[in-house]
């Protein structure tokens, strides 16, 4: 569970990125955050696992407060939540399986992660994340290889291979083709089902948000504008989000029909 | 007190003006049908011919501490060279004599000098490591960490190898322990800049999401920034070992071993075809190594 | 005969099994023939490649030269030192000659640290400047963009120059000119050609043609075409070039006069074989200072320049 309260970020040049926001996200959830870029949706989902402080307020994610934790402890909240980038972020000149079993490297020592000395059943488990996820075949390649969905694809499973509770994903499908996107999300989805992750990501294709989320956060200069099911969601509302109504032409999911 | 303050204004300007009409320069734009400028700007002058005038008086000025000598004996040049090649009636006496120098004393000697080389370079290298990770700015986040490492190995990389041996020389007596603990210090210091610099070139993305798994900064370093400074580190390697073979010729001069030592004393007695046995297998040696570090290097940027 | 096939089928049996298998097995994993489609994760896992047989093989060849380095180097010349002598270094070094730094009391001012900077500071800038204007033929004559093929006569010639040590140079030229500063000037500038005319090679290599195509059309040829089309364009990589051999010449020009070259290594190498460190001392700080400042300046200059 994470539970935001009253949170205020303030960046070192003044810039106020999260106004007084107060959320909370249950166990379970697939939550999409939507805006303008600039609003905050990045800023709120590096708060959760403290890539970015915060200046005021409370968060406690899976019970512990992260606002005074540091070190080995953070360290600690970290290895259970995973986090997704829009540009995969994978060592490129490492193969898909050291990456993915990376993943592992908030379970072990100092000494043991200099010397790469992984149990049979972690290496295991970083196998089976990439069976999961279907591209098992590529788990020798050079990371640098592959696609760029194969590449969100080998994120998602070191992601998975920490076994987390929760998954951050940072505009994970921003840099990928349309096809490719709703794959990805697809696999999104399957393990917020199969495997009961909550997914908190953030989006800017409104339509993609609408169609795979459970809940959906609008986010504005800071503040959150609206909170509520997919299906709450209409013209008013992102007239408000985004200061105009969206062009037909600009929703994602025309492709999915046109494809087909 | 109003009327100094004037004064003082004027003053300031009259100095403004001069050093505007030094640097900046009237440029008729357009003139109309007399002949009469209609339209003048203000044009910076070219620095250049103030520079060229500046080093030539640097250039020249230097001369004063440079005595041109009475008499260059351009001769000298081709004897020596034709003593260097040849044995000598004096020192050598015989082809065989010569070839038997060559490779039952000169190449051996090399040989060590380049395994004093390696020893001192691969130590250098790996005690470098930790301090060029510290320096990096992605790294070590913290200002107050990397600056002090940086000005201490910015300080350590100016000391000159030979005065580097002549201190480890009083530090641990004559001999290759003190030249090899020269190296050692030498190597630290160029393979600090090299790295440090590379480092802060990296693409930090696969570092964030390291961190994000819950590595601490250190692990997060080995595991994504590793597989692409490993290379930039072998080629650095290679290239700081061909620096460190032809610097070390100098720490005979300071009793710290090395080629230099057979070289000091066969300059000494004259003995070119000594010093010319001595150089052509330290020559071929030299050149392998270069052909290789600039390769390497060629592939790995 | 029922057995003895048997203990054949056996034999062959443990032949393959232990060891045609394994090293089977180990053939595929260090040439990366792994397979290239896995059943199910636990066939990925007997299939993985071990990465770490080639870091294993690395610091094994690694720690094998250095073992024998280690017990090939003759350490039989070693004269220990004694305590006396590390105490009257750090004595030396914590207490540097001020009045030889700067040149009064007992010392003359042309004995001084700081006239014998300024005078290694004067042989590298002759040298530099000298070796940058020979440096300029060679140059074009190793770029392929202006010579073509026969760039690599010069490309040669600049490799011979750069391999021969600078110290061994400056012992030969002592023969012809003579002890003194101007022994280092020659040194500096006929040894400075090899590293700039490789980077003023290289920077000719990497110019746009545009400007060339453009000339061209204007019927410009040769030296008009260098003249107006390539020199613009390299001028400021050819000065950052230069200022950073002088950075490096500086380093140079300190230690030639270790074999009589001129400049402040004479004196370095003169104190330090009377093991006076006290004046010793003044000598290597100087050093210091003046090529952490030739360092700011250059590196800031070079910044401005490009």
């Amino acid at each position: 569970m994470i539970k935001f309260d009253h949170v205020d970020k303030i960046y070192p040049n003044g810039y106020k990125a999260l106004d007084d926001v107060s959320l909370t996200v249950n166990d379970g959830d697939f939550l999409c955050i939507i805006g303008l870029s600039g609003a905050g949706k990045s800023t709120l989902i590096r708060t959760i696992n403290k890539m970015h402080d915060i200046q005021h307020g409370q968060l406690i994610v899976n019970d512990v407060d992260i606002s005074k934790i540091k070190g080995k402890k953070l360290r600690e909240l970290r290895k259970n939540i995973g986090m997704i980038f829009q540009s995969f972020n994978l060592v490129k000149r490492s193969s898909v399986y050291k990456n993915v079993l990376s993943g592992r490297v908030g379970y072990h020592n100092t000494f043991e992660n200099l010397f790469n000395i992984y149990s049979k059943k972690e290496k295991m488990l970083a196998l089976q994340s990439l069976d999961k996820l279907g591209i098992l075949d590529k788990a020798f390649v050079r990371a640098d290889q592959l696609s760029g969905g194969q590449q969100q694809r080998v994120a998602l499973a070191r992601a998975l291979t920490q076994e987390p509770s929760i998954i951050l994903a940072d505009e994970p499908v921003a840099s990928l083709d349309p096809v490719t996107t709703l794959s990805v999300m697809d696999d999104f989805k399957r393990i917020n089902k199969d495997y009961h992750i909550t997914i908190v990501a953030n989006m800017h294709h409104v339509d993609l948000a609408l169609k795979y989320a459970t809940r959906v956060i609008g986010i504005k200069q800071g503040k959150i504008v609206f909170d509520g099911l997919p299906s709450e969601v209409n013209d008013d509302i992102l007239l408000n989000i985004y200061g105009r109504a969206l062009k037909h032409s600009e929703k994602l999911g025309d492709v999915d029909t046109n494809e087909k | 007190m109003k009327n100094n303050v004037l004064k003082d204004e004027t003053k300031s300007n009259k100095i403004k003006d001069f050093f505007h009409k030094i640097f900046y320069r009237n440029v008729v734009v357009s003139v109309d049908e007399f002949n009469k400028p209609t339209k003048i700007i203000e044009k910076k002058r070219s620095k250049a011919l103030l520079f060229t005038l500046l080093i030539l008086l640097v250039f020249f000025g230097s001369f004063y501490f440079v005595d041109l000598p009475n008499r260059v004996a351009i001769d000298q040049f081709g004897i020596i060279f034709e003593q260097m090649f040849k044995p000598n009636p004096y020192s050598l006496k015989t082809w065989p004599r010569y070839w038997d120098y060559l490779f039952n004393s000169a190449v051996p000697a090399i040989g060590q000098t380049i395994e004093m080389v390696f020893i001192g370079t691969l130590f250098g290298t790996i005690l470098a490591i930790p301090l060029f990770m510290l320096a990096s700015k992605n790294i070590s986040k913290h200002s107050y960490i990397y600056m002090p490492v940086r000005v201490i190995m910015d300080i350590v990389r100016s000391i000159p190898t030979y005065v580097l041996a002549l201190m480890s020389v009083a530090f641990f007596g004559i001999g290759s322990t003190a030249g090899i603990m020269a190296i050692i210090i030498f190597t630290m210091g160029i393979m600090f800049k090299l790295m440090f610099e590379y480092l802060d070139t990296l693409d930090m993305n696969a570092f964030e999401a390291c961190l994000s798994c819950g590595a601490s900064r250190f692990e997060a370093a080995k595991i994504s920034l590793f597989p692409d400074a490993n290379p930039m580190l072998i080629s650095n390697f290679i290239y700081t070992f061909e620096i460190n073979v032809r610097a070390s010729v100098i720490l005979a001069w300071a009793n710290a071993g090395g080629i230099g030592s057979l070289l000091k004393t066969a300059m000494a007695a004259m003995q070119y075809d000594k010093v010319g046995a001595i150089l052509i297998p330290l020559f071929i040696v030299v050149f392998i190594l270069q052909l290789i570090s600039s390769f390497l290097r060629r592939k790995v940027l | 005969m029922e057995n003895k096939r048997n203990i054949l089928v056996i034999i062959s049996d443990f032949f393959e099994k232990y060891i045609i298998n394994p090293l089977n097995k180990f053939w595929n994993i260090i040439t990366f023939k792994s397979k290239k489609t896995f059943d199910d994760p636990s066939d990925a896992y007997h299939h993985r490649p071990l990465y770490w047989i080639y870091t294993l093989l690395l610091i094994i060849v690694i720690f094998g030269c250095l073992i024998y380095s280690c017990i090939d180097v003759d350490f039989m010349g070693h004269i220990s030192s004694s305590p006396s002598n590390i105490k009257m270094l750090f004595k030396g070094l914590a207490h540097p000659d001020w009045s030889l730094f700067f040149g009064y009391g007992s010392f003359n001012f042309s004995e001084s640290t700081i006239y014998q900077i300024i005078e290694t500071l004067a042989i590298a800038f002759i040298g530099t400047s000298i070796s940058s204007i020979l440096s300029l033929p060679f140059g074009f004559l190793a770029s392929r963009k202006i010579v073509g093929k026969w760039a690599f006569i010069s490309e040669f010639l600049l490799i011979i120059i750069r391999t021969f040590p600078e110290l061994l140079f400056g012992l030969i030229i002592i023969k012809v000119v003579g002890f003194g500063a101007f022994t280092g000037v020659v040194v500096l500038s006929i040894h400075s050609i090899g590293m700039i005319g490789k980077m003023f090679a290289e920077q000719l290599d990497v110019i746009s043609n545009e400007p060339l195509e453009a000339l061209d059309a204007c019927g410009a040829s040769g030296l008009v075409r260098i003249k107006n089309g390539v020199i613009p364009q390299v001028a400021p990589n050819f000065l950052s070039v230069i200022l950073y051999r002088f950075d490096l010449n500086v380093r140079t020009a300190s230690l030639l006069g270790v074999v009589g070259a001129g400049g402040i290594g004479y004196s370095l190498w003169v104190y330090s074989a009377f093991n006076s460190w006290s004046q010793e001392a003044s000598m290597i700080y100087g050093i210091i200072i003046m090529i952490v400042l030739i360092d700011i300046l250059s590196s800031y200059l070079r910044k401005k320049l490009i």
